[in-house]
Parts: C-alpha cells; structure tokens; sequence
C-alpha cells in the first residue's frame, strides 16, 4: 500500500474521530444550563471548540478525499536525513508501550514494591532493546538495580512522597 | 528587589549551583539526540515543588539556556543536531570540523551563541517593562483577541500543516475544560469521575504529549550510527579581532533571533534558519555556505540564542508562551501560583528580575561550560537509547506520580503519550497543543468575563481598536494558508 493512500486512510479515521469529539463537547456542552451569575453558561465555550473541531474535521476529510491539501506543503526542512542509519521499529514503540502500562497495573495495585517493580520493568525494558551477552546481563542488572533503589531513597526519603 | 540585586542573589551558593546544575544538565540534554531542552524541564518541574519559586525558575532557565546551546557540539562534531535550533549549524559546523578546524568551528558557535544571548538580555531588559505598560491597557475583550491571535500565529507557522496546527490547538483548548467551573461553580465534562473534578494536571498531561510520545517514537527508530570529528581544542577561543569581523553578521543574527524567539510559535529553529539565510544572501561569499562557513555558524547560533531572550519578553509581560518549553515554563510559574502577565511584571519584581538575571548568567555559564566541557560532553553520545529510554520512562512514571500521590496523574499520562504519538503519526504539530492547553482557560475566562461585562454583546471585539487589530491580524493569519494554497494551485 503506498505511502500517500496509507496517509488518506489515516486521515479519513482522524476526521471522523474528530467529528465524533467535537459532536460530543457541543452536545455535552449544551445540556449545561447557564446559571444566574452567568448568563453563558460553562457549556457555551466548549460548545463552540466543539463546533470549531468539527468544521476542521470536515476539512481535513474533504483533503483526504479530493487530495485537496491546505498548507501540507510547508516542511522547513528536508535533506537532513542522511544522519545515520535509521532502522524503524513500530513493534518495538508498542512493546515498551504495553510494558509500561503492565508497569503502572502493579504500581496501582502495589503488588510489589516500588524499587521491585521498577527494576524489573527497567531491566527487561533495556534487555529487549540491547543485544544480548553476558556482559549486558550483569550491566542491566546493575544499573536498573541501582536506578530503582536511588529513585525509592529520593521520593520516599529525601522528597518525603510516598510511592505506590 | 532590583535588578542589580537580583544577581547578587544568584551568585549566593545555593541559587548559583542551582543554575549551574540548570545549564550542564541542559548542555548535556541538548547535545543528546532525541532528548530535547523541553523534555528535561518538564521532567523536572515535580521537584520545583520542594524550592522556593525563585530557585525553581532559576533552575528551568538555566536548562531553557543550556537546552538551546547544547545542540551545537554534536551539530558540530557529529553532524546530529542535538536540538531543532542547531539544525543549520551542522550545515557550517560539521564540515569546518572535518576540515581540522573543530576547536575554531566549536569556539565561532560557543561565542556567537554568548553574544546571541547578550543581546536578546539587553532586549529582554528594555523591552519588557513598555510592554508590561501597554499590556496593563488590556481589558478581557483584549485579552481573549491576544489568545485568539496567538493560536492562530502558532498554527500557521507551524512546521505541518496550519489546519492540523488548529485541530491541535483546539484539541489542548479542550483538554482545559473538564473540572469544576471557577466562573459558574459547575461540575462540567467529568463524566462522574472524581478524580477529574478539579480538572486535568497540567504536567502529566505535557509529560505525556511531549515526553513519554517523544521516548516511543524514538524507540521507533534504532540508535544513530555517526562519525565523529577527532578532538581538537586548539581555536576554541576566538579573538577580538573575530568579534569585530563578524560583529555586524552578529547583531543582525541577533536582532532577527529575538524578533522570531517573541513571536508565538516560531521559536529557535526558525529563527537560526533566517538569520542564516540572511547571512547568506548577505554575504560577500554565499557560495562558501554549507562547506564550512564560519559566517553560516555565526548566524546560526546567534540567532537561536538570541531567540531566548525574546521569548521570554511575552511570558513575562503577556503571559504569552510561544512553544512548548515556553509552555512549560509557564506551567512553572503557575504551580508556583505565579500567573505571568502585565500584573505579574509590576507586582512580582523579585521573580521577574530573578529571571532576567538567570537568564544572562546561564549564557555565561554556558560559555564557560562548554568552552571547558565540549570535547566531553560530545562523549555522552555514546550512551545508547537503551539505557536512556527506560530512565525517562520510569522519571516519567514517579514524577507524574509525585504530583499529588495518585496513580490517577499516572494514567493520565500514559494516555495523553498515545495521544501525543498517534498525533505525531497523523502529522499534527504538538506545539500548538501546548498553547491551547495553556492558553485556552484564561481564554474562556476572559470571553466569559467580557460577556458578563457587555451584557452578551460581542460589538465590543470590534469597537475596541487594540482587540479590532488584533482580531484581524488573526484573521489575516487565518486566510494566509488557504490564499497562498490557491496561488500555488494556480501557478503550477
């Protein structure tokens, strides 16, 4: 699938998102009844960015659809990406994604303690993006050691917060 | 206090290791790729609690200063600019380096970068207070037309997309309104959650869009290979002769970096990319540009640097941000219940001359560091993205947590991380959303006053002669995109 119908795809899904938020904060914001001291109403506001959302929305679909574009063309910059060799990895963003909410799951539900489970999380963070070898092992184990025990001392001792 | 004692103040031990501990960490971040001046401060910003507002700001500038100038010693060593600002520098810079000339490439920038800073401070100084005066003529017509100009300037000069610069900043705008209501005592859009009564946090919320969005997709891509320039000191230190050389090239980087650094939401990057296309077009030798042209460093550096001071001139006086680490400074001043704006400048001498005397110390600070600290600091580099990633995702985790001891502020982040990333993905520019979600409650609260204060009517806006211009500015910003679109259209 080439690049730009992958682009309008996107671009037909964000519009419609757009629109169903948008719709929803006028709709929302109307139901609020004004009071005395405000004739306006704390709905009105967020009523009229709603509305402003959707007529953007309709925008941005009718670019999508008629390849109409409104200032798309407008990077600064191009010609600098011959930097180094850039490897994309989207599994890899959505795995140390998934990871951290499993992280923020045990701090909510305190199943170990904090310096535990933030060694654990660092530790296995840096293994799945290190290559592997002994030498790295016992790196990770160190450093991630030493990082969730000084995180703990900090908040818990010296900033005097309680963590989960 | 005034102004003089206000760096008296900053050379005691505490306040001066706070700002020193500011700028390294804001060198060594900038330098770093990926990391950016912006993201340190907002990580940061838990911590402010636990200092007085003063050392707070001074810390935060100091990183802001660092933040900008770090960029140009791996631009210049490496050929990666660690910040968007040093992006023209690795243009000059890299090459001039590869000559056998990194000392004197690295020198040229660290001097341009502590005249830039000089002058944009002399700017700060003179121009603040007159703005402050004018800005106190402000009713809330005027200040609902100054939110509405500086949205619509953010989204049209944003490096995407001025339709998707709006969405973003409408986005941030309602991202504000969830929470009890000051105006009216209402509860509004909290869906019977408790924990959104008093609203969304305003750090989780930028941690998550800026910081946590930036770490995922940097995750996206694997660590950069590069070659790097072999150390060299030797014409680290230019002569004065240099300074009179170049002077003119100097002031005119200057003068453009701080006109770009005090409009909303040009900032830095573009600043240094027009001081230098003009230092080109100037130049006696354009041809020489982009091989390792010391007068293309020159302007580069200048301006970016200069662009500080200038961007601090609206937050100051206006309570304007013009970007996303302006954004956040702003969120500092406001958790130390400071709310920027010609008010704030009149009645809170001390905070404000604290600033602008941090400001000029950092940029000499900056200096020393990086004249002494340069050839190591690039050695950090080496630190590969495994190591750095799971640390500032684990910072972002305890200091969203440490705001207010729930794990509310935590999942509130996380999900405005996939917010930030998902807009990343569909083209959106971020800045924008920073603004909206800073500007948009005194917006309301402005619009909302002035309605009470005309009885419904919105003549006002138009009758007024300060909110008319600016309205119309606004408007003329607002059409720009779409004629210029259709003049494209038509010429090709």
């Amino acid at each position: 699938m080439s690049k730009n119908l992958t682009e309008r795809r996107a671009d037909i899904v964000f519009a419609i998102v757009l629109m169903a938020l948008g719709l929803g904060a006028v709709i929302v914001g109307m139901k609020i009844p004004p009071s005395r001291f405000d004739p306006l109403g704390s709905g009105v506001v967020p009523a009229l960015m709603g509305g402003g959302l959707v007529a953007l929305a309709l925008l941005v679909l009718a670019s999508a659809l008629t390849s109409f574009k409104i200032g798309d063309g407008d990077r600064l910059f191009t010609g600098l990406d011959d930097m180094g060799e850039e490897t994309p990895s989207l599994p890899r963003a959505v795995g140390a994604f998934a990871w951290t909410l499993i992280y923020a799951v045990s701090l909510e539900f305190r199943l170990v303690p904090y310096w535990a489970s933030t060694f654990v999380y660092m530790a296995a963070l840096v293994l799945a993006l290190a290559p592997h070898s002994k030498r790295s092992y016992g790196m990770t184990v160190v450093v991630s050691g030493l990082c969730a025990v000084a995180l703990d001392l900090i908040f818990r001792n010296v900033l005097s917060i309680d963590l989960p | 206090m005034t102004l003089l004692e206000a760096f008296a103040g900053l050379i005691q031990p505490l306040p001066f290791y706070t700002i020193s501990l500011g700028v390294f960490l804001g060198i060594v971040v900038g330098a770093l790729p990926g990391m950016t001046g912006g993201m340190l401060m907002a990580l940061t910003l838990p911590f402010t609690y636990y200092m007085t507002s003063s050392n707070a700001i001074t810390l935060l500038i100091g990183m802001y200063v660092g933040g900008i100038s770090g960029g140009l010693i791996t631009a210049t060593l490496m050929r990666i600019p660690g910040e968007p600002a040093s992006v023209v520098t690795t243009l000059d810079g890299y090459p001039l380096a590869r000559k056998g000339q990194p000392g004197r490439a690295l020198g040229l920038g660290i001097s341009a970068s502590l005249v830039g800073g000089g002058l944009s401070w002399i700017a700060l100084v003179l121009l603040s207070p007159p703005l402050a005066e004018f800005g106190l003529k402000f009713g809330p017509f005027e200040n609902f037309a100054l939110a509405i100009l500086a949205l619509v300037l953010i989204s049209s000069l944003s490096r995407r997309s001025f339709v998707r610069g709006l969405i973003a900043g409408l986005l941030g705008m309602l991202v504000g309104v969830p929470g009890l209501d000051e105006t009216s005592g209402q509860m509004r859009f909290t869906f019977g959650i408790d924990s959104l009564s008093a609203g969304f946090n305003l750090l989780p919320v930028i941690l998550g869009v800026f910081a946590l969005s930036q770490v995922f997709a940097d995750l996206m891509t694997g660590d950069v290979k590069v070659q790097r320039v072999n150390a060299d000191r030797k014409g680290i230190f230019i002569s004065v002769a240099d300074y009179w050389i170049h002077g003119w090239n100097m002031l005119r980087s200057a003068v453009i970096g701080i006109f770009m650094g005090a409009m909303p939401g040009v900032g830095a990057s573009v600043a240094s990319i027009a001081a230098y296309t003009t230092a080109r077009n100037m130049s006696k030798t354009p041809e020489k540009f982009g091989t390792g042209s010391e007068e293309g460093i020159i302007a580069s550096e200048t301006a970016n640097n200069a662009s500080s001071g200038g961007t601090l001139i609206p937050i100051i006086t206006l309570g304007l941000p013009g970007g996303f680490t302006d954004a956040v400074l702003l969120a500092a001043l406001q958790i130390h219940n400071l709310q920027p704006g010609p008010h704030f400048f009149k009645n809170n001498t001390t905070i404000v001359n604290t600033i602008m005397a941090a400001h000029l110390l950092s940029h000499a600070l900056m200096f020393v560091m990086m004249v002494l600290g340069s050839f190591w600091i690039v050695r950090l580099v080496d630190i590969p993205k495994r190591w750095i990633s799971p640390c500032v995702l684990v910072l972002c985790v305890v200091s969203a947590f440490s705001l207010n001891g729930r794990m509310f502020d935590v999942w509130t982040m996380l999900a405005f991380g996939a917010v930030g990333l998902v807009l990343e993905y569909l083209r959106v520019p971020l800045a924008p959303f920073a603004i909206g979600l800073i500007l948009g409650p005194m917006a309301e609260g402005q619009f909302r006053a002035a309605m009470m204060w005309s009885n419904g009517s919105l003549e006002p806006l138009v009758t007024r002669p300060i909110s008319l211009t600016l309205l119309l500015f606004a408007a003329a910003l607002f059409v720009w995109p779409f004629l210029r679109e259709r003049r494209a259209a038509t010429s090709t």
